[in-house]
């Protein structure tokens, strides 16, 4: 969601075809830097910002540009901003009282966050200072969808996320108002012998829940999960809901419901097991109160909900389904949103392995069919369509762990061909995107974009083909809620065309 | 779409006495090609300043713009229109004998916005939204008589030298060179130095446009039409605080079926902005006051009232307007369908039809041939190529009305509400041809309604 546009793109002030003024135009050129959606809170995209580099200043600054479009592609605003050289806008979020960007500085080693209030001002500026180590780190870290720099909160404010080289590696959470409340700061314990990363998971007015992974080492596989509810005014910690060691679980989706109830949604384990290394025991949801108490809580196993179903469709053996997306819907149903895939062996990492002495992962996954799982209110799997998708290929880091674990990181650094899933609460509606290589008999093989849509209860698909002929470039882009921005670059007139498009329920 | 009119300087056209047809032929198309070649032609081989090839490549680059606008079906060329047309022009002609008008062509640009040109040429163009908001053929005359004064004035030719010199003058090229040559903070300058010579040109167009208006009065004083007019239009066409296209659009009305009732929710409006502002907050852009190609037009106004001796004289010249209306709505309708833009194409429609249940209309062909269009463009993905998204900052509350209808509206919507808008309707199609087709359409899209 993150990366929109990768073409160079250079934005003129001139406008006039004399050939002097050709001149003024190149130094009159916007160079752009970078550019991405601005998200808000459920992944429904606001807007998007081109960043540009406008000028050289004295003392080693620069002028960057920031230009902001609506999420209609309609530009609102175009406004200076000076730092150092080496300045990359590295996130951005909009809260409904304003916009934030992260600006992240290297060789400076700081990262500087900026609001723009609702009158396109510039408001307060904070920086926060980082070593060489986090900003590494903070920059893995952001590689990941499950990890966010700015996570705003509607209303109240936004929060910037930065790893802390503690005595060990910890995080650090920043709250920035927007409203009258006081700024707060919330992290890992400083000296901890253990490396704990977190990241706001879900986050409303009253509420901010973090989800904590902390492990002893590097290479250890004693992973445990912790989720943290904070209060969101004060930053106070409200509760702590540990894994129980006899009932370890996975936790892949949160989210606040309107009566402040904390939804849980991930795999769950055997008594003892250990989530790094064994497969999981079926899927979970559960609802907690805010003083961390267990409302509800429902299981679907594989061996007892969902093979017997799954089986009778499919009979492929050792194929496995990860999970991207739990969502609720009006009437108390649950979707949960899936990839098929098995782990098979790469020629490729065969033939790494062997060079590097059986330091490379000999395997990949092989990614087929995308899955949607109904559950009724109490979790029981009332049904499973499937929906065909070609096949995909993404190499394992690691041989190591369970299946589902690994699929989990490769996840979150973009192998499967689930793109995003947009949720419509006012209609009703979800939409899941995935990314499909068709294989088409007596055709060259195509790639699309394809989405799953589940409106007044059936599920239909939309298809936009990828492919836009010779010396064409089209891309299908993020766009807010129901639609995608279709992008179309012919190479040969250098021409851009972006237009928006509503995704087709028929 | 709220500050459009300008009497661009270097555009004014004449519909002149070619004969031309409801559709561009073959040979009226070469026809205009050589008038073109033969007038830019012309214009070049006369120039006799230092700036020979910089001239000649403007002229080549407005030449093959115009054909280019020619080709996309830019133009209506129409002869009943042209022929309505040409009476008010042969009038303007007529009452001022010293104006040559052998190498004038008027085009009618089919665009919504009023405005009209002058190329410099002898070439013109009249938008037909100049006859939407024209009360009577007195104010066009006046608009016609102004790009003939640009012509007269050679206000083309004049801005020209001006760019050229501008941006070609030593002094700029020195001034250039020493930004160029900057280790730090040379877009600034750049910008600075921008800012004062478009200031500077924009402040030329402004006197050019005074001078237009005063000479284009003298013309149209002796055409016989009400030299009040002049002042009346230029009122109009002050929408310095007002929209273009914001006519109450009844959708509901027209689009309401009993087989499937008018849904509320197609109208509903979408939260979407990032910030609370009437126009973007741009760093980056030129003062809004020294860029305007026009003056104001309460000074206009003010300034022609001094050349009028009475306000409400009445011409008593035959009034044309009217089938200008009814002839470039028509056009302008069949042109947005054709070119799919159906934002447009809906809200004249709406706007325009005055329901009487019982009588044939070509509303309902034209009606049903946006819903077929609709479906096909949401279909494959493109008719945001087309209609243009709704601005944040766009006053024509009634074409947003319209935008957010086209945009709400789902394929399943647009297949079921087609087939019932023709169902429905099937005896009010004034073209039976068009009302088998888009029915059968429809029908092959809903199997399942009987």
């Amino acid at each position: 969601m993150r990366k929109l546009i990768t073409l160079l793109i250079v934005l003129c002030i001139t406008a006039t075809g004399f050939a002097q003024s050709k001149k003024l135009e190149s130094i009159t050129e916007f160079k752009l830097q970078n550019s991405g959606a601005i998200l808000n809170k459920d992944k429904d995209v606001d807007g998007y910002y081109f960043f540009y580099l406008v000028d050289k200043l004295k003392k080693g600054a620069r002028e960057y540009g920031i230009q902001v479009l609506d999420n209609n592609l309609n530009e609102v605003a175009f406004k200076k901003y000076v730092a150092q050289k080496g300045t990359i806008l590295v996130d951005s979020q909009f809260n409904n009282d304003g916009l934030m960007f992260a600006f992240l500085n290297k060789k400076e080693r700081h990262i500087k966050v900026v609001l723009f209030d609702r009158n396109a001002e510039q408001k307060e500026t904070s920086t926060v200072e980082l070593s060489k180590k986090e900003i590494t780190w903070l920059m893995a870290m952001n590689q990941s969808e499950d990890f966010n720099i700015l996570t705003s909160v509607p209303n109240k404010g936004f929060l910037l996320t930065v790893i802390k080289d503690n005595k060990k590696i910890g995080y650090k959470t920043f709250f920035y108002p927007t409203d009258d409340s006081r700024g707060w700061r919330y992290g890992s314990p400083e000296g901890s012998k253990e490396i704990v990363t977190g990241a706001p998971m879900a986050t409303n007015e009253k509420f901010i829940v973090i989800n904590e992974m902390s492990k002893p080492g590097m290479l250890s596989k004693k992973l445990k999960i912790t989720t943290k509810i904070l209060n969101t005014e004060t930053g106070k910690l409200v509760t702590t809901i540990k894994s129980d060691p006899k009932k370890p679980k996975l936790i892949t989706n949160g989210l606040l419901n309107e009566n402040n109830q904390l939804i849980l949604m991930g795999e769950y384990f055997k008594g003892g097991d250990n989530i790094m290394k064994d497969k999981s025991q079926g899927l979970f949801v559960e609802v907690i109160d805010e003083t961390g108490a267990t409302l509800t809580e429902n299981t679907a196993s594989w061996s007892k909900d969902i093979n017997p179903i799954l089986k009778a469709k499919d009979d492929k053996k050792n194929s496995y389904i990860y999970f991207h997306d739990i969502v609720p819907t009006a009437d108390g149903s649950f979707y949960a949103i899936g990839e098929k895939f098995r782990k098979t062996a790469s020629a490729a990492g065969i033939a790494a392995a062997v060079l590097s002495r059986g330091g490379n992962s000999v395997t990949q996954l092989t990614i087929t069919d995308a899955l949607v799982f109904e559950f009724d209110k109490d979790f029981a799997l009332k049904g499973i369509q499937t929906f065909e998708k070609g096949k995909s290929r993404a190499p394992s880091i690691s041989d190591f762990g369970s299946p589902q674990l690994n699929a989990h990181v490769l996840k979150n650094y973009g192998a499967f061909d689930h793109i995003y899933t947009q949720i419509d609460k006012e209609n009703d509606r979800f939409y899941a995107c995935f990314i499909d290589y068709e294989r088409l008999k007596g055709e060259k093989n195509k790639n699309a974009f394809k989405t799953i849509i589940y409106d007044e209860g059936e599920f239909s698909q939309d298809k936009i083909y990828l492919e836009a002929g010779k010396g064409k470039i089209t891309r299908v882009l993020p766009a807010k809620t129901g639609n995608v921005v279709i992008l179309e670059y012919d190479k040969k007139a250098k021409t851009m065309d972006l237009h928006m498009e509503k995704l087709n329920i028929d | 779409m709220r500050l459009f009119f300008a009497l661009t300087l270097f555009l004014v056209p004449l519909c002149h006495s070619n004969a031309q047809s409801e559709t561009l032929s073959p040979k009226l198309k070469d026809s205009i090609f050589n008038y073109l070649d033969q007038s830019i032609g012309s214009k070049i081989a006369s120039y006799q300043g230092e700036n020979k090839r910089k001239v000649s490549e403007f002229w080549e680059e407005r030449k093959e713009k115009i054909k280019d606008d020619i080709e996309n079906n830019a133009f209506i060329f129409d002869d009943a229109l042209n022929s309505e047309l040409n009476k008010i022009i042969s009038q303007v002609y007529a009452a001022n004998p010293e104006v040559d008008p052998s190498a004038f062509y008027f085009f009618v640009n089919r665009s919504p916005v009023p405005n009209a040109a002058s190329y410099g040429n002898g070439s013109f163009s009249l938008n037909t939204g100049l006859f939407s908001l024209a009360e009577n053929d007195d104010e066009l005359a006046f608009i016609i008589c102004h790009e003939i004064a640009h012509y007269l004035l050679s206000h083309s030719d004049t801005a020209i030298d001006s760019h050229i010199e501008s941006y070609e003058s030593k002094e700029t090229r020195k001034k250039v060179n020493k930004i160029s040559n900057r280790d730090v903070g040379k877009f600034s300058k750049a910008m600075e130095l921008l800012k004062d010579i478009n200031y500077k040109l924009y402040k030329k167009s402004r006197s050019a446009e005074i001078e237009a208006d005063s000479l284009g009065m003298e013309l149209f004083k002796k055409t016989g039409y009400n030299p009040a007019s002049a002042t009346s239009i230029l009122a109009k066409l002050d929408f310095e605080k007002k929209a273009i296209l914001n006519k109450y659009a009844p959708i509901k009305k027209h689009l309401h079926t009993n087989g499937y009732p008018f849904k509320d929710n197609w109208l509903k409006k979408e939260n979407n902005s990032l910030f609370d502002l009437e126009e973007s907050s741009n760093d980056y852009s030129f003062d809004k006051d020294s860029t305007k190609t026009h003056p104001a037009i309460p000074k206009r106004i003010e300034l022609l009232r001094t050349k009028i001796a009475s306000e409400d004289e009445n011409s008593g010249v035959p009034q044309v307007i009217h089938m200008l209306k009814e002839i470039s709505l028509a056009k302008t309708i069949e042109g947005a369908i054709e070119n799919n833009q159906l934002d447009i194409a809906l809200f004249y429609l709406l706007t325009t039809h005055e329901s009487a249940d019982d009588e044939k209309s070509r509303f309902y062909d034209q009606m049903a041939l946006v819903l077929k269009k609709m479906y096909e463009l949401k279909k494959e993905h493109s008719i945001g190529k087309y209609v243009a998204p709704i601005s944040p900052f766009s006053e024509e509350e009634e074409l947003n009305k319209i935008k957010q209808f086209i945009s709400n509206l789902e394929p399943k919507n647009i297949r079921k509400l087609g087939y019932w808008f023709c169902q429905e309707n099937k005896d009010l199609f004034a073209n039976a041809d068009i009302q088998k087709e888009t029915h059968a359409y429809f029908k092959k899209l809903n199997p399942n309604i009987d």
